[in-house]
C-alpha cells in the first residue's frame, strides 16, 4: 500500500508545483502576449493538420491491420507502433534521413520540385503525425477487431457498397474507439516537442509551437515558462475530462 | 426458381462439399452438429465466402464458377437472418429495415414506405423509433426479419434463427416464422441444430455432418430412415448397422437380430424404437425372438418417462415409464435382458 500512496505522491507533486508557482499577476499578460499566441495558434494549426491528417491516413491503416487484409499483419503492426516506442528525437533524425534535402526521398523532392520539409511549418504537421499516429491507429484497430464481421456482412447482402458499408456501418459503430483515438492523437501531437525541434527547428512563428515556446522561455523568464505549461496542463485535464468515459470509470458500465 | 449448387468451399482447415438442389416455395433446413458446416453453408450461398471448385446456379443465374466467377452478396438478391441478428445498434428498427431498399437506390421517402409496410407485415410497426438495444429477442429476431425481406429477394438465408431466444419466447416466434417464410415465394433455406425446427418448419432437412451432405429427405423420412447415427439420435431411435442374410441381421460389433425382410442382403441399416423395447430383470420367455443381455448404463429423465441407455451387443437406448423404473429397481450397472419383436424392427438398405 505505501508504495503505492508513494507513486500517487510522486505523480501529484510536480503538478500541483507548476499550478502554486504560477505567477497568477502576470498570467494574463503572459499568455495574451503575441509571442505566446503566437505559439499557441502554431501550436493548434499544426496539432489539428497532423489529426486530420492520421485521420485521412490511419482510420484506413487500421482498418487494414484489424481485417488483416495485408500480408504480414504482425509485423506490420509492430512497425506501426515504432514509433510510438521510439525517443522522439530519433524519430526526428529519422526523419531528416528521410525527408531532409539530402533525404532517401525528401533529396529526390527538392532536387526536381525544390520542395523542402524541415525548418518549415509543414516540417512540424509531419514531424507531429509521425509521432502522433500511431495513438489513433493502435486505439482504432482495438475498436475495429472488437467489431464484429457480421455486420459488414449483414450491410454486404443488403446490397450497400463497400463505402457506404464503412461509413454507413463500420464507421458510427466504431465511434468510441475513434474519438477517443482521434483525442489521443491530438493531445500527442500538441505536446510533440523532440522529434520538432530536431526536424522543424525552433523558429518563432514558423516551427516553434507551444512546448518549443515553453523550452525556450525557461531559459529566460521563468515564469513565462510557467503560465505557458499550465495552458497545456489545462488542455491535457480537459483531454482527460473528454475521455472520462474511457479511462476514469471504475467500473465497466 | 432453384438453387443448383455442386461445390466445393473451405475456412480454414475445414472443407464443406456439397451437392444439392433446392427449389423455391420449399422451405429446406440444413441440419448438423455444431462445426458441420452449417454456417459455411449459408455463408456460401450468401456469397459472404468463395467457392474452391464447383459451381452454383440461382435459377439461369451462374452466381459461382471457380475460380473465376464470384457474384458479390449485393449482386446476389439474398436476404439473410444472421445468427443474434446482427441488427445495426446505432439505427433505429425503422432505418434498419430501410438500410437494404436505401443501399439499392431508393429515394429516402420510398425507403422508409418500403420500411413501413414490413413492420406493418411483421406486426412490429409500434417498435419504428427504437433502437435495436430496445427491444426483445423475439421482437430481434423480426425486425431481421423484415429487413432481410425489404429487399425482396430472390433467397431468404437464415442461421440459427430460433438460437438465440429462450424456451418461451421460441414457441410463439416459431410459429409466426412459419407464417413468414411459408408465405415466401423463393427459395427458402435456415441453418439449425435442433431436430424440432427442423421437423416443424421444414419441408426438406439437409443433414450435414463433417462438411458432408449425409442425407436429405422430408422430416418423416429422416424419421422413417435415419442413415447416419447422429440423424437417429436426433430422431431418439436406435440405429443398428450390420450385415443382413436370409432375415438375419449379424450386427457391427457383435450381436444377431432376427429382422422382418427376408429379402435383404449385405450391408443395412436397422431402426429400433426405444419403445418397442421391453426390458426385463429375468431372462424372458415368449413371442420376442430378440432377447439379449446387457448392462444399464444411464438412465435420464425425459418429460412423462425415462431413458435407459443399455451396453450390450448391440447397445440401445429404450424408453420406459417411472412404474416401470420403480417395480424393476434399475440402477447404472444393473444386469438387464433386452427384448424386441422383429417386427418391430425396420431394417433398409442405405
Amino acid at each position: 500500500m505505501i508504495p503505492g500512496i508513494v507513486a500517487l505522491i510522486f505523480l501529484l507533486i510536480p503538478l500541483i508545483a507548476l499550478i502554486a508557482q504560477t505567477p497568477w499577476e502576470s498570467f494574463p499578460k503572459i499568455i495574451s502576449s503575441p509571442e505566446a499566441l503566437e505559439a499557441l495558434r502554431l501550436s493548434l494549426i499544426t496539432s489539428l493538420a497532423a489529426t486530420g491528417l492520421a485521420a485521412v491516413f490511419g482510420i484506413p491503416m487500421a482498418w487494414l491491420l484489424a481485417r488483416e487484409a495485408l500480408p504480414f499483419t504482425g509485423l506490420l503492426r509492430a512497425l506501426v507502433i515504432v514509433p510510438l516506442l521510439l525517443p522522439p528525437v530519433v524519430s526526428g533524425v529519422a526523419l531528416l534521413e528521410a525527408l531532409g534535402r539530402r533525404g532517401l526521398v525528401g533529396g529526390f523532392l527538392y532536387d526536381n520540385f525544390g520542395i523542402t520539409f524541415p525548418f518549415t511549418t509543414v516540417g512540424v504537421v509531419i514531424a507531429t503525425t509521425f509521432v502522433a499516429m500511431p495513438f489513433l491507429i493502435i486505439t482504432l484497430e482495438g475498436g475495429f477487431r472488437s467489431l464484429h464481421q457480421r455486420y459488414e456482412d449483414a450491410a454486404a447482402t443488403l446490397g450497400a457498397s463497400h463505402k457506404r458499408i464503412f461509413f454507413r456501418v463500420t464507421m458510427p459503430m466504431v465511434a468510441p474507439a475513434a474519438i477517443a483515438g482521434l483525442v489521443l492523437c491530438w493531445a500527442r501531437a500538441l505536446g510533440e516537442f523532440g522529434a520538432t525541434i530536431t526536424f522543424a527547428g525552433n523558429f518563432p512563428g514558423v516551427t516553434q509551437t507551444m512546448p518549443l515556446a515553453i523550452y525556450t522561455a525557461l531559459e529566460s523568464d521563468r515564469s513565462v515558462a510557467i503560465a505557458l505549461s499550465l495552458v497545456l496542463l489545462v488542455v491535457s485535464v480537459g483531454v482527460l475530462v473528454a475521455l472520462r468515459g474511457r479511462y476514469l470509470q471504475t467500473r465497466a458500465s | 426458381m432453384k438453387i443448383i449448387a455442386n461445390c466445393t468451399a473451405s475456412r480454414g482447415d475445414f472443407t464443406l462439399d456439397i451437392d444439392t438442389t433446392i427449389t423455391a416455395g420449399t422451405v429446406t433446413a440444413v441440419l448438423g452438429p455444431n462445426g458441420s458446416g452449417k454456417s459455411t453453408l449459408l455463408r456460401t450461398l450468401a456469397g459472404l465466402q468463395g467457392i474452391d471448385s464447383g459451381e452454383i446456379h440461382f435459377g439461369d443465374r451462374l452466381v459461382n464458377a471457380a475460380p473465376s466467377i464470384h457474384v458479390s452478396p449485393q449482386e446476389r438478391s439474398v436476404g439473410v437472418v444472421f445468427q443474434d441478428y446482427a441488427l445495426f445498434p446505432h439505427l433505429s428498427v425503422e432505418q434498419n429495415i430501410a438500410f437494404g431498399p436505401r443501399s439499392m437506390g431508393a429515394s429516402k421517402k420510398e425507403a422508409q414506405t418500403q420500411s413501413r409496410a414490413q413492420m406493418n407485415s411483421l406486426g412490429i410497426i409500434e417498435l419504428a423509433n427504437r433502437k435495436p438495444g430496445q427491444i426483445s429477442g423475439g421482437q430481434g429476431q423480426r425486425v431481421a426479419l423484415a429487413r432481410a425481406l425489404a429487399t425482396k429477394p430472390d433467397v431468404l438465408l437464415l442461421d440459427e434463427p430460433l438460437a438465440a431466444l429462450d424456451a418461451q419466447t421460441r414457441e410463439s416466434v416459431r410459429s409466426e416464422l412459419d407464417r413468414q417464410i411459408k408465405a415466401f415465394a423463393g427459395c427458402v433455406v435456415f441453418v439449425t441444430h435442433d431436430p424440432l425446427d427442423a421437423m416443424l418448419l421444414a419441408d426438406r432437412v439437409i443433414v450435414l455432418e463433417n462438411g458432408v451432405i449425409t442425407q436429405e429427405g422430408t422430416p418423416g423420412e429422416l424419421a422413417a430412415r435415419p442413415a447416419t447415427g447422429y440423424v437417429a439420435t436426433l430422431m431418439g431411435v436406435n440405429l443398428i448397422r450390420g450385415n443382413a442374410h436370409a432375415g438375419v441381421l449379424h450386427v457391427e460389433g457383435g450381436g444377431v437380430l432376427q429382422i422382418p425382410n427376408r429379402t435383404l442382403e449385405g450391408e443395412v441399416l436397422a431402426v429400433l424404437r426405444p419403445e418397442a423395447i421391453t426390458l426385463h430383470i429375468n431372462e424372458p420367455v415368449g413371442s420376442a425372438r430378440n432377447v439379449w443381455k446387457g448392462t444399464v448404463s444411464g438412465l435420464a429423465p425425459m418429460h412423462d418417462r425415462i431413458r435407459v441407455s443399455v451396453a450390450a451387443s448391440p447397445p440401445v437406448v429404450a424408453t420406459i415409464t417411472h412404474a416401470s423404473l420403480a417395480d424393476l429397481k434399475l440402477t447404472v450397472g444393473s444386469p438387464i435382458w433386452i427384448s424386441a419383436k422383429t417386427l418391430s424392427i425396420e431394417a433398409f438398405t442405405k
